[in-house]
């Protein structure tokens, strides 16, 4: 079976996967931000998905994302604790090269996961910025937090940061999560869109060049991605693969990670929730409005970017509804061992996703290459079980 | 070319199966060793000497197993899960039907939930730790200097109940070096160990859910020990094949059958009772 669902025979798909793919190399962000920095600007490194991006391009600062899966844990293995969490390694091989180079005026370490608060440490970086673990019961205390990271970002960027900017700035994340929703829903349709790959590889480039291209990338790919799908002569080369569904801990490095090795298998990672991705889709409604610098979606996202704000329930709500919308066959749980956190909820989450008759799979991992024959001898047999399942109707 | 073969490339063993018409003409098993290549090579040509039949009469070969992707001689490739439910299927010829499949391999544990039509509903394989495999087994086996065929034996001699506690192999080395400085006997410290697998596969079976009948099998399905501690932690009866190591070889060869019978006019190859 062809391992390989990218829409390769549409040029237009094709020539927008070609931006995407070329802002994936460390060197390009280098590039990028040489350029930014040398125009003056303050460049802030974001080690979560979840972090207010808002409030730093507000305060005319050039907000770059750190909190990859793309770089290789093994580069910073050496330098880090043996038992470092691969995604943290992963983060600090994408930091060190621009602490190195002094390109950083400040990283924001959120409080979301043990080891982002002993990153600082490690990485021996410019200025440190924090963000505490949000929590939905403490809206206050979030709405002071924010406030204050805003004074902080501000006396880093000599701007500070005023309602008409961050209604600006706020306005063109929202354009730039407008585009990116609309590619996840399109991976909704039952005709083969994209492939995970390639949708993973659209998620990892964000914040990793201009915004504002980044969008109009994201836009030109969702149309030519509907026009594909419109068109008659179109061949859904992935119509016929399980649509599954991938959670758990962020998958790492480049070759051998869970979802190559799911589509190599034979299936489509239709849905991925690495990066509280799904709060794209079902977004949480806990914050009033006001809440978080007077922007409710700033406190929404981030209470949903903390691994430790939502209950199970919660979770497992989001969850559902996304085999529903997305029509999952299966999900594959992906955890590392030293992700403590995961690897006491996920269990209970698939348990219930059996119950409600989808097949469940834990890979349990360390983020490294060589586990990929492993990994293999468990993703194989449950793509097969779920073609079995679908030849018979279930 | 009528002949089908199937080969299952493990973390310990090789084994491979030739068979024609839903006959087994040779089974082999030796070590995997280094050479995954040439374990494999080696096996297939011992079992057409002993067979005396010639490599121009296969017509087809499927693999199995870690190493399934280095027998260069394999015309397919199929998932363990797979090629052991279908082998478990064929072999078990009784009344009971087949709902639930133990394998205990040299590196992985698996569990297998069959459905009424004999196709994998559901499974479940270890973490990569090698406790509740047969590696652990091996190892205890090189601290208490017994063979690891006589452990099995031994374990029914036991009188008492020695627990090892530790999830992890390594960890059960320290332990079971500490019960042997406190002079417990080897018996029960072999009891104890079959039992701690059980427990660990046991947690396996919960997961995709204990329906009878239950076959059971992998190399380490051999030792009557270890089978009387999964019959007793999981309270029911376990259908075992006289030589459990082959179940996997003996699946693959059915599905290199399939692949022949797709290929030529008239289906030669009987269905097993599946």
């Amino acid at each position: 079976m062809d391992a390989r669902i990218s829409p390769a025979e549409s040029q237009a798909v094709a020539s927008q996967m070609d931006y995407f793919r070329s802002r994936l190399g460390a060197h390009q962000t280098l590039e990028w931000l040489r350029r930014k920095k040398e125009g003056g600007r303050k460049v802030i490194g974001l080690m979560s998905w979840g972090v207010p991006a808002e409030i730093v391009l507000a305060s005319g600062g050039v907000p770059v994302r750190l909190s990859g899966i793309w770089q290789d844990p093994g580069e910073s293995r050496c330098k880090l604790p043996r038992d470092v969490c691969p995604l943290a390694a992963s983060c600090f091989s994408e930091a060190e090269p621009l602490v190195r180079e002094g390109l950083l005026a400040a990283v924001v370490l959120p409080g979301t996961c043990d080891w982002k608060r002993k990153l600082p440490d490690m990485l021996s970086a410019s200025k440190i910025l924090t963000l505490e673990s949000p929590s939905s019961g403490s809206l206050t205390f979030i709405d002071a937090d924010l406030k204050r990271f805003a004074r902080e970002v501000s006396l880093i960027t000599d701007l500070p940061v005023v309602t008409k900017n961050l209604r600006r700035a706020s306005e063109k994340m929202a354009r730039a999560r407008e585009a990116y929703k609309a590619l996840q829903l399109l991976r909704q349709r039952r005709k083969c869109a994209l492939s995970g790959v390639d949708a993973l590889v659209v998620e990892q480039t964000f914040l990793r060049d201009d915004l504002s291209r980044w969008t109009e990338h994201c836009s030109r790919l969702v149309r030519a991605l509907e026009e594909k799908l419109s068109s008659r002569d179109d061949k859904p080369a992935g119509r016929l693969r399980p649509r599954i569904l991938l959670i758990g801990s962020p998958v790492t490095w480049k070759q051998g990670n869970p979802v190559h090795l799911i589509e190599e298998a034979g299936g489509n990672v239709v849905c991925e929730d690495f990066h509280s991705h799904l709060s794209l889709l079902y977004p949480v409604e806990a914050f009033p409005a006001g809440a978080g610098a007077g922007d409710a979606s700033l406190a929404s996202r981030w209470t949903r970017a903390s691994f430790y704000s939502l209950t199970a329930e919660a979770d497992e709500s989001f969850l559902f509804h996304a085999i529903d919308d997305f029509g999952g066959e299966g999900v594959i749980g992906h955890v590392y061992r030293t992700c403590a956190r995961v690897q006491m909820s996920l269990p209970g989450v698939l348990r219930r996703t059996r119950d409600r008759g989808i097949p469940s799979l834990i890979l349990e991992t360390q983020g490294d290459p060589n586990e990929a024959d492993r990994l293999r001898a468990r993703i194989e047999p449950f793509v097969e079980m779920l073609l079995s399942r679908r030849r018979n109707g279930a | 070319m009528s002949i089908v073969v199937g080969v299952d490339v493990g973390s310990t063993n090789a084994k491979l199966v030739l068979m024609e018409d839903s006959r087994t003409l040779a089974a082999e098993v030796r070590p995997t060793g280094a050479n995954c290549r040439g374990a494999a090579s080696a096996l297939l040509a011992a079992a057409l000497q002993s067979s005396r039949r010639e490599r121009s009469e296969i017509g087809c070969v499927v693999s199995t197993g870690y190493g399934r992707r280095l027998v260069d001689f394999a015309d397919d490739i199929v998932s363990e899960i797979l090629a052991n439910a279908r082998g478990a299927l064929w072999l078990h010829k009784g009344d009971r039907r087949i709902q639930t499949v133990i394998d205990v391999g040299g590196q992985d544990s698996k569990v297998i939930s069959v459905d009424r039509f004999g196709r994998v509903s559901d499974f479940a394989m270890n973490d990569k730790c090698a406790a509740g495999t047969g590696r652990f087994l091996e190892v205890a086996c090189r601290i208490l200097e017994i063979d690891l065929d006589t452990l099995g034996e031994l374990s029914l001699q036991s009188r008492k109940r020695v627990e090892i506690s530790s999830v992890c192999a390594v960890f059960a080395e320290t332990e079971i070096v500490s019960l042997v400085s406190h002079g417990e006997n080897i018996e029960d410290i072999a009891a104890g160990l079959h039992r701690s697998i059980a427990h660990r596969v046991a947690g396996l079976v919960a997961t995709v859910g204990l329906q009878e009948a239950v076959f059971f099998d992998g190399g380490p399905a051999l030792n009557r020990g270890l089978i009387k501690a999964f019959e007793e932690e999981l309270g029911v009866s376990l259908l075992v094949p006289t030589a459990p190591q082959i179940v996997k070889a003996i699946g693959a060869a059915l599905v290199a059958s399939d692949s022949l019978s797709k290929k030529r006019p008239r289906p030669k190859t009987e269905a097993g009772p599946v």
